[in-house]
């Protein structure tokens, strides 16, 4: 993590967020693996249960999360015109925004299916 | 803690790195793979969600979904995506690592990057064997 950033929760959000985004992606493999998903409907029962709808919601947005604070390290160490930072720093929240929403779309849609 | 921040320490650091002259050790390497791959991963976020959403749409939907995920073109942006994701986990495992004082002596630094790499060979060639 780069140092200019500063302060500690930056730091212990990102690895807070990468273990839970490994112990999801686990249970994910786990389940497609040994779970007896094989049909559409199988497919749509699992996303709909409020247990694994919540891990999976609960992934994106860690995984959300831990892309901003990466990516933006990595523009504040790469990226010196202070414009072009700012510009590059809003468009990355603008496109995280954005996948936040269509996720919360993806994610209601599925509960309700 | 802003207080903190603003200390003098800060301003004694390099201020932005100039990536065409640096010379990188395998340490270097696993740690700018560490941040392309990461950028890769968020930019392969849509075509997750995208299969996501089809794939939870109806039977018809299911089926063009996987129909899609076992193209060639799809094929090969799954193994580049599971590459950086199997690079992103192993090297963030060994930031874990450093961040628990293990690793972090020059010679520990060094095998602990080669470990990163020779692991991720041993996950990557199978699976694309297996993919392709």
């Amino acid at each position: 993590m780069s140092a200019r950033a500063g302060g500690i929760r930056p730091w212990v959000i990102q690895r807070l967020s990468a273990i839970y985004i490994v112990l999801a992606l686990v249970l994910f493999c786990i389940t497609l693996l040994f779970g007896g998903i094989s049909t559409s409907s199988d497919w749509q029962t699992w996303f709909s249960m409020p247990f694994w709808n919540t891990v999976v919601i609960i992934f994106w947005l860690a995984l959300f999360t831990h892309a901003w604070i990466g990516i933006r390290d990595v523009i504040m160490d790469y990226v010196s015109h202070d414009a072009m930072r700012f510009s590059a720093l809003a468009i990355v929240g603008f496109y995280l925004i954005a996948m936040t929403v269509w996720m919360t779309k993806i994610m209601i849609t599925a509960v309700n299916a | 803690m802003l207080i903190y921040m603003r200390t003098s320490s800060q301003r004694a650091r390099p201020k932005y790195l100039d990536l065409l002259r640096i010379k990188l050790p395998i340490t270097g390497i696993v740690s700018i793979a560490h941040r392309a791959s990461g950028v890769l991963l968020v930019l392969s976020i849509p075509v997750w969600l995208y299969l996501l959403e089809l794939s939870l749409s109806g039977p018809q939907e299911f089926q063009n979904a996987a129909e899609i995920t076992n193209g060639l073109f799809f094929t090969l942006l799954a193994i580049v995506c599971f590459w950086a994701l199997v690079h992103h986990f192993l090297a963030g495992i060994r930031y874990l690592l450093i961040d628990l004082d293990i690793g972090v002596d020059k010679e520990a630094a060094l095998e602990g990057a080669k470990w990163v790499f020779l692991i991720e060979g041993a996950i990557m060639i199978p699976i694309i064997g297996w993919l392709l």
